[in-house]
């Protein structure tokens, strides 16, 4: 036996029971609030706390008219409750008990609001699908809308589209929401509007729902619906829904990434691809071309030109970058993402100067100082690893081969469109039959583990703002390095010449070739992502692939670059 | 000649039409029936009138059915009793099997093999109501199925089911006329959808689903009630996630009474126009037709879909529980599952008052404020000193099965109370719990019963040494336990939920310093060695013995991190927890040392 031994110095333990010896969780809670009148609200709701809430609301209405405390106030308070749930740090039924103690402040902010507009703007049938429960949000959009002088028939929960239907016939509605916040339920809503189809109904329709994505909505329901149908983020979403019903300006969104309405605005990097995916076809059947293309069968190939002159590599196999500045970083950030996507600063109702106006004196300037303090305490740490490869295509296959050029290293299979244009991937690489070799380029990108890290830490510390801020700026950082090195690689290929001169025209494909994630439509294998580790092994930059090959930490990125001149996005259904 | 199973696999199967129209078109007398006192009796001219019943088959056989379903409906002695038949069951069962063993093999060649279903109706009794008590309508269910396989029938069709206890019933004893006679046939079973969307007591069809499908059935589906328009949303569901053929025979629309008699609108074609949807477009494997059907709509059936291969399904099949009423799924995002646990004589003061007063009232309606409380299962419990723990349970079990809407689990350690207490279970329930204590006895005794009534089980990691301490350990009989259920015993992995089980932190007692470190761990280790299995966990204990408010704080910390290391459900009462976020950065780090066993030390000489 060793004839030392250990004394304990520390005890967690007696630590934690010296640190609540005089503290009676009950008595605690029920201390009377500090802060602000508007922090006391919204923290009444984040707590569910509705002992005499009468008091505060009352004050607060002293400054406010009721309507700006709900949807200002009280409505913040809601979100901060959306997120700590869907970060898995808060369980249903204290989210429940925020949302009854809302449901109390608004009861009784109602009695002073003004209802003058006894004529309804529009009718609107909203329920919770078939098989399942959860009615939060639709009882909020209910409230938002009624408040907002709309007649809302609130179907109630578990409701099948036989009733919807029959509610819009009766009560003559503009259009349908639907909610559900099971995953299943987005495949509920997916038959619902497959049972309106057979049924030759075409009423606007609104979805919402924690398992929806915008993308889901767009890219699946609306092929599949003959009506109208639109993904609504929040309450808020869904009252602008339905005033572009009512004054006939129901339109899906068309045109250039830059060159659109709000809609369009909210649509972080990742989305924006996808929207532009779909836009590029439907620009291609608009202009015809897609009916020449017509006869396509089985995995022929696509009429992507195969004559087209292939660069010269700087160097074969993979390199890391180690350090990048980050004020080179920062430049390629785009701002649109970051702040009306990330940081859901919206214009909403302000008149476009007005918005500006905020933007340069709030928004701008804590996104500089934030910029500052990222740089001094080193909280993004930007690497990147990336290499190029000789390639050639087969079919549906993009094969990579060694060094040598000849033995076959590993492949990828892409999958092809089977209408349209018949696109795959693989046919903006030079054939195996064509007897010529291509090259391709790979690219992984980090923001590093303390970004992850400092978001924790901040979320952990209950600092939601700061935590949104500096996570969405981590999150478009990733993206924006990814956008550099896209164009670090155009430049050693010799194929920048073509790109934009405006750099916010980059983040709309304004350059030659393309740059596409795992995940993305054309490539939507996330599997695929252990071959291009395979290829420039990314735990060299403490990038690790998970066992659901997502990337860790999260503020990281990878793509497969291509620099086929007619390579775009597509969309395969 | 291919079996039924085989030709499953090849091609849709087409059922018969309907057995009573036919019967009545034929303007059948009461001489017929075999005098004025079995008029209408169906099942007994099998004896009184075998050409009437011959004649249905021969005319869906000539149309083109794959399978005809035997003039068995009522043939148990349930319902023949109402003739004062009751002791003849078998008998009726065994010709009506027979006589259409006889005429398919008439029409039966290799190339179009024709086979015999054995109707099993669904009695005129609803168990959870009342009507009748398990055990007995399992044994007139064993007593049909019997005679139905005796007398030649290739499949057994378990069909128009409106209470899913009346279902489990007939399961029970088909399998255990299997047994007897060591032999199996295929199953279906089938369930009536009311115009209204539920089953008649209420059922969704997805909590249909989740009770059934751990039986082994070959087949499952619905028939009856309505037509196809309004069995489509339903028949999507099955569709989309069921793991087994899905089977549908829609009547020939909702029949209308037009002087006195009832009158179905749906055409021939109609129904072939939307059974080739349900087939070709949701995956639909079995069609057939229910009331009102005729030899014109199989014949045009047959030719719509008879030659089609089925259609392959994507299928999301979600480990779930279920009450009569609903489905609940064993994972949710974000998790846990939560188990209420104030219906437990062991956990809260006023269940064991109530008990004690026999307020069977009061008690259920504690378990329907589980739901307010957002729990999304009942763990029910009635073990309490000096009092009948069986009868206490049957009160309970009975009042929970049609008043309460979350899935049962039930909380016992004999063997018997279980028992009882599944038989009165609509839903899929859960057993809580089995161990090794007493070596493999435990598992041998309740194991047995999850496979014969369709439930799941948790497991504790306890053996013959006692409740495991390291995490290694607590896996090592993890995995144990699933050998014999999954090996031995044949269950599947989906329907194990292993509970690690802690010991309290709150003593400080060297022995049990790493007590919670070992149980996160061992969460971690058994998703990841066993991943089909789920993980449960009673949360409180590791804080007994400290004070409330800090139970609170080292409950919901400790939570948190079995959730991290995979747990997906947790027996705990929402108000002993709270969301981190409510406790300060100290405490939360505290508790979280605590639970890592983060001390330090200082080395001194000895």
């Amino acid at each position: 036996m060793n004839n030392k031994t250990f004394k304990v110095t520390y005890d967690p333990l007696t630590e934690l029971m010296a640190y609540y010896a005089d503290k009676k969780g009950e008595k605690k809670e029920k201390a009377a609030r500090a802060g602000t009148v508007e922090e006391r609200l919204k923290n009444r709701i984040i707590d569910g706390d509705r002992v005499e809430m009468q008091a505060d609301l009352d004050e607060a209405m002293k400054k406010y008219q009721p309507l700006d405390i709900i949807n200002t106030i009280l409505l913040d308070g809601m979100k901060v409750v959306g997120e700590l749930f869907g970060s898995g740090q808060m369980q249903l039924p204290f989210v429940l008990q925020s949302a009854e103690t809302m449901k109390t402040a608004v009861a009784y902010l109602e009695k002073f609001m003004d209802k003058a507009d006894a004529t309804t703007k529009g009718v609107f049938i909203i329920a919770t699908v078939k098989g399942d429960v959860h009615d939060i949000g639709k009882n909020l959009v209910d409230i938002i809308l009624t408040n907002n002088g709309y007649k809302v028939v609130n179907l109630g929960i578990k409701c099948a589209v036989e009733t919807m239907l029959q509610a819009a016939k009766e009560n003559n509605a503009h259009a349908i929401g639907m909610s559900g916040l099971l995953v299943k339920s987005t495949l509920i809503m997916k038959e619902n509007l497959e049972v309106m189809n057979e049924q030759g109904i075409t009423i606007p329709v609104v979805l919402g729902g924690a398992a929806l994505t915008r993308r889901y909505v767009e890219q699946d329901m609306r092929t599949i619906y003959k009506g109208k149908v639109f993904y609504a983020n929040d309450a808020f979403d869904g009252l602008h829904f339905i005033e572009r019903v009512v004054t006939g300006k129901l339109e899906y969104p068309t045109g250039s990434a830059f060159d659109h309405d709000d809609e369009d605005d909210k649509l972080t990097g990742t989305e924006a691809k996808i929207a532009a995916a779909v836009r590029e076809d439907e620009r291609y059947k608009r202009e015809g071309k897609g009916e020449r293309e017509s006869g396509r069968v089985g995995d022929e190939r696509s009429n992507v030109s195969q004559n087209v002159a292939i660069p010269k590599a700087p160097f074969l196999g993979s390199k890391i970058i180690d350090e990048v500045p980050l004020d080179l970083v920062f430049q390629y950030v785009n701002e649109v993402a970051l702040i009306r996507g990330q940081w859901q600063v919206r214009k909403g109702k302000l008149k476009e100067d007005e918005y500006r106006k905020m933007l340069e004196e709030k928004v701008y300037p804590d996104l500089e100082q934030l910029k500052i303090k990222v740089k001094s305490e080193k909280l993004l740490q930007p690497k990147v690893v990336y290499g190029y490869f000789p390639c050639q295509s087969a079919g549906n296959d993009l094969i990579i081969y060694h060094d040598d050029m000849k033995s076959e290293r590993l492949r990828f299979t892409f999958p092809r469109q089977t209408d349209d244009r018949h696109l795959c991937l693989s046919d903006y690489f030079a054939s195996v039959d064509s007897g010529k070799m291509d090259v391709v380029a790979f690219h992984l990108v980090t923001m590093g583990k303390v970004a992850s890290e400092h978001s924790a830490k901040l979320f952990a510390a209950n600092n939601y703002k700061d935590y949104l801020y500096f996570h969405g700026l981590s999150v478009e950082s990733a993206e924006a390095l990814a956008e550099l090195w896209h164009k670090r690689i155009r430049e050693e290929l010799g194929i920048a010449g073509k790109d934009a001169k405006e750099l916010k025209r980059l983040f709309s494909q304004g350059y030659q070739g393309s740059r596409y994630s795992f995940g993305y439509p054309a490539c939507p294998n996330l599997e695929d992502q252990t071959k291009l580790f395979e290829l420039l092994d990314g735990e060299r930059i403490g990038v690790h692939l998970t066992e659901e090959f997502s990337l860790e930490p999260e503020q990281s990125t990878n793509a497969i670059i291509v620099h086929h001149p007619e390579a775009r996005y597509f969309n395969i259904k | 000649m291919k079996s039924f199973l085989e030709v499953l696999k090849e091609k849709i199967i087409v059922f018969d039409g309907a057995t009573g129209t036919h019967l009545q078109g034929q303007n059948l007398t009461a001489d017929d029936f075999g005098g004025e006192y079995l008029n209408g009796c169906n099942e007994y001219l099998v004896i009184s009138k075998p050409s009437a019943v011959e004649l249905v088959h021969k005319d869906y056989l000539e149309a083109g059915a794959d399978v005809i379903e035997t003039d068995s409906f009522g043939s148990m002695s349930i319902v023949l009793a109402e003739y004062n038949l009751a002791d003849r069951a078998y008998e009726l069962s065994f010709k009506a099997a027979q006589i259409a063993k006889r005429v398919a093999n008439d029409f039966s060649t290799p190339d179009k093999p024709r086979f015999v279903a054995g109707s099993m109706g669904p009695t005129t009794k609803l168990p959870s109501l009342g009507h009748i008590k398990f055990k007995d309508m399992a044994k007139s269910y064993q007593e049909q199925a019997r005679g139905l396989v005796e007398g030649g029938a290739d499949v057994l069709c378990v069909e128009t089911c409106q209470d899913i206890l009346q279902t489990k019933a007939a399961l029970y004893g088909i399998v255990e006329c299997f047994e007897e006679a060591r032999r199996r046939v295929p199953i279906i079973t089938s369930v009536t959808v009311e115009a209204m969307g539920t089953l008649l007591l209420g059922t969704e069809i997805s909590a249909a689903l989740t009770s059934l499908e751990p039986y082994d059935v070959d087949v499952i589906g619905m028939n009856c009630a309505t037509g196809p328009a309004e069995m489509s949303e339903h028949v999507r569901v099955l569709c989309s996630s069921s793991p087994k053929p899905v089977f549908v025979m829609p009547n020939a629309g909702i029949p209308e009474n037009v002087g006195g008699h009832a009158h179905y609108k749906l055409t021939p074609a109609e129904l072939a126009q939307y059974m080739t949807h349900f087939v070709k477009d949701l995956g639909v494997s079995v069609v057939g037709g229910c009331c009102g059907t005729t030899k014109e709509h199989i014949r045009q059936l047959a030719n719509a879909v008879g030659g089609l291969a089925p259609k392959h399904r994507e299928i999301d099949f979600v480990p779930s529980a279920s009450s009569l009423y609903q489905t609940a799924s064993l994972s949710i995002n974000p998790p846990p599952v939560l188990i209420g646990e104030r219906t437990n004589a062991n956990g809260s003061k006023l269940f064991k008052d109530l008990l004690a007063k026999e307020d069977w009232e009061g008690i259920v309606a504690m378990g329907r404020d589980a739901v307010k409380d957002g729990a999304h299962m009942a763990d029910v419990c009635a073990a309490y000193v000096g009092r009948n723990e069986v009868q206490d349970m049957r009160e309970i079990i009975y009042r929970f099965n049609t008043q309460v809407q979350l899935p049962i689990v039930i909380d016992s350690t004999e063997a018997n109370v279980i028992e009882e207490s599944l038989q009165l279970i609509g839903g899929k329930a859960i057993i809580n719990s089995i161990n090794l204590e007493d070596g493999e006895k435990r598992i041998d005794d309740v194991v047995p019963l999850c496979k014969k009534y369709g439930a799941a089980v948790i497991a504790l990691t306890i053996d013959e040494q006692g409740m495991a301490k390291t995490a290694e350990k607590k896996l090592a009989i993890a995995k144990r336990i699933f050998d014999l259920c999954v090996n031995k015993y044949k269950m599947r992995p989906h329907d194990l939920i292993f509970d690690t089980l802690t010991f309290t932190l709150g003593s400080g007692d060297e022995e049990f310093r790493r007590a919670g470190m070992e149980t996160i761990e061992a969460i971690r280790l058994i998703k990841k060695e066993l991943p089909a299995v789920k993980t449960i966990l009673g949360v409180s204990n590791i804080s007994f013995g400290l004070s409330a408010h800090m139970r609170h704080v080292l409950n919901s910390v400790f939570l948190h991190y079995a959730i991290e290391a995979g747990l997906d459900m947790a027996i705990v009462h929402a108000s002993k927890i709270m969301p981190l976020y409510k406790i300060d950065e100290k405490g939360r780090e505290l508790a979280r040392q605590l639970i890592f066993d983060e001390r330090r030390y200082e080395e001194v000489a000895a």
